[in-house]
């Protein structure tokens, strides 16, 4: 009867126990000391890339590599210069279609702190590079940046945060007029080779301090990002291009997040068909939490949100679709990197630890991606100054 | 014995959720936290807490490229001239490089100490900024808050006065 009785104790204690068997096992990463601000990502045809800048005192350099049969291809270097805006929380990307591939830097457009461009580069072949202009063509001296970049049709579909309306931010922040100069969101489509064909402004009231996302559904694509309401709310919210038209931006969920402030913790979304995951971090009412929500319809409608934090979430989330049924979440817990299996039913499986990283804003924001039937993970080590990288067998995920 | 045994387990398994730190709490906090901080003036110095013992302490978290927390800089600053009489010393600590401090406070000029935090935001559990930690003259932490406020209007005033005597 005793042994009945102490059932539910043993399930009350073994609930509190977190995967942190250290399943993840560290890869050589092909980047150099001084190096950081990691993106992965992986095509539909199933290659996987990792882009990284490398400091050489004030020289900034973008490079990017291949893993191929479990080990990465020699550094590419994409582009250089020493008059980039580099910063913790936005990093440079890139993106593959078919052949063509392009990717951006952050370059500086005046003195102002707030004045940075985004500069595009392709290639046809994956070695040579060369300029492919301005993403931004407003000629302004102000903030452009966060950039999502994925391949559409036969060429790109980038979204970025613009903050052409806010050029005189500073001195409507000191007269407080700056609700009338918000960040703006806006996308374009360029052709394979990175010409723009068409440019839209998509949310002209948007969290000026974090990332933006997106995803390919069977619908067309989605861009993901924090809104910001006149009274300072911001929570995640989703516009959808169909038929040639984007929807009127959408919340995702109503956490009301209400922050006068720099949250710095962008949502990330992917899609296989018409299922789309969208993680996202938020301290509404106090309460510091990462969360995923499922849609069945490329976007239209989601179901509530799934807590899958614990005590000490700094967000700086990531979400990957394994199939239609399941997503990995990775985010960041305290100092450490995580990862755990949610279903679109909502049923969360064990929080695994990936890696210690640092709470510290230079370690960034940790990346994923699929390799075959594992799971990369990157991030910047503050300590040693170098991206890092480890990996996951799927089967190692509940 | 048996609904013994099931309050414990209820108990065990509630407490794994941890207590979610508020934003905008008032419960006091340890007065090892500020003095385990370490905040570092222009000139590279470890800022001695034993120097502002027995003073409550604004400490507001920003960043040069946070728009809100520019934004309250000159409400601090009047808040810090309104009580400038008074047993409080007003600090903004940020992640960035001194040289960046110092760019932007020859920018800007305001006539605050603006200091640099070796102690990571998310060691003192900050999801974003600008973030106010007020601690009394006894250093707790009696005051937290995660968004911009305009300190120096009538009723932040009486707000501070009220915090820095808060047990």
């Amino acid at each position: 009867m005793f042994k009945v009785l102490i059932f539910p104790l043993l399930i009350g204690v073994v609930s509190c126990v977190s995967g942190d068997s250290g399943l993840a096992t560290t890869i050589p990463s092909p980047a150099a000391i001084n190096s950081e601000e990691p993106y992965l990502l992986t095509t539909p045809q199933g290659n996987t890339y990792l882009s990284w800048i490398e400091r050489n005192d004030t020289l900034g350099i973008l490079r990017y590599a291949q893993y191929r049969n479990g080990q990465w291809t020699k550094p590419v270097s994409i582009t250089n210069g020493s008059n980039w805006f580099i910063n913790w929380a936005d990093y440079p990307m890139m993106a593959v279609n078919k052949t063509d591939m392009i990717a951006h830097t952050l370059t500086k457009s005046g003195q102002d702190t707030y004045a940075y461009d985004i500069s595009l580069f392709h290639s046809e072949d994956g070695k040579d590079w060369r300029s492919a202009g301005l993403l931004n063509e407003d000629g302004l001296q102000a903030e452009h940046g966060f950039v999502t970049m994925l391949p559409y049709k036969d060429g790109f579909l980038l979204s970025w945060l613009d903050g052409r309306n806010t050029v005189s931010m500073m001195d409507s922040i000191l007269t407080d007029h700056a609700h009338h100069k918000a960040m703006t969101l806006r996308a374009a489509i360029l052709t394979s080779s990175g010409k723009k064909m068409e440019e839209w402004e998509l949310d002209n009231r948007v969290c000026d301090c974090c990332q933006t996302s997106g995803a390919l559904t069977a619908n067309g694509p989605v861009i993901v990002y924090r809104n910001r309401s006149e009274k300072e709310v911001r929570d995640i919210s989703i516009v959808r291009y169909e038929s040639g038209t984007w929807t009127k931006p959408s919340v995702i969920f109503n956490d009301l997040w209400l922050i006068s402030g720099c949250p710095v913790n962008g949502p990330r979304a992917d899609a296989k068909e018409n299922v789309l995951a969208v993680a996202w971090f938020t301290a509404a009412k106090g309460n510091a939490s990462v969360k995923v929500a499922f849609s069945k319809n490329s976007g239209k409608s989601f179901t509530p949100p799934v807590i899958i934090s614990d005590a000490s979430p700094l967000g700086r989330v990531d979400v990957l679709l394994i199939d239609q049924r399941s997503a990995l979440v990775s985010w960041m817990e305290g100092s450490e990197i995580r990862v755990m299996k949610v279903t679109v039913e909502g049923i969360s499986g064990t929080s695994v630890f990936v890696a210690q990283s640092s709470g510290a804003r230079a370690s960034g924001f940790p990346q994923m991606t699929r390799y075959k039937d594992r799971v990369l993970f990157a991030w910047t080590d503050e300590e040693q100054k170098k991206v890092q990288l480890a990996a996951l067998d799927m089967n190692d995920l509940m | 014995m048996k609904y013994l045994i099931v309050f414990i387990a209820v108990i065990t398994f509630f407490s794994c959720n941890g207590s979610r730190q508020s934003v905008e709490e008032t419960q006091s906090v340890d007065a090892s936290e500020l003095s385990s901080m370490q905040l570092l003036n222009i000139d590279g110095s470890l800022i001695n807490w034993q120097e502002v013992k027995g003073k409550a302490v604004f400490l507001n978290f920003w960043a040069t490229w946070c728009g809100p927390c520019v934004k309250e800089m000159p409400y601090i600053e009047a808040a810090a001239r309104a009580l400038k009489e008074e047993n409080i010393v007003f600090l903004l600590a940020t992640e960035e490089s001194t040289e960046k401090i110092k760019s932007f406070e020859q920018k800007f000029g305001y006539q605050l100490d603006l200091v640099r935090q070796k102690t990571s935001l998310a060691s003192l559990d900050i999801t974003a900024i600008p973030t106010t930690y007020i601690y009394n003259t006894k250093g707790k932490r009696v005051f937290a808050e995660t968004s911009a406020r305009k300190w120096d209007t009538d009723e932040n005033i009486k707000l501070l006065k009220e915090l820095m005597k808060k047990p």
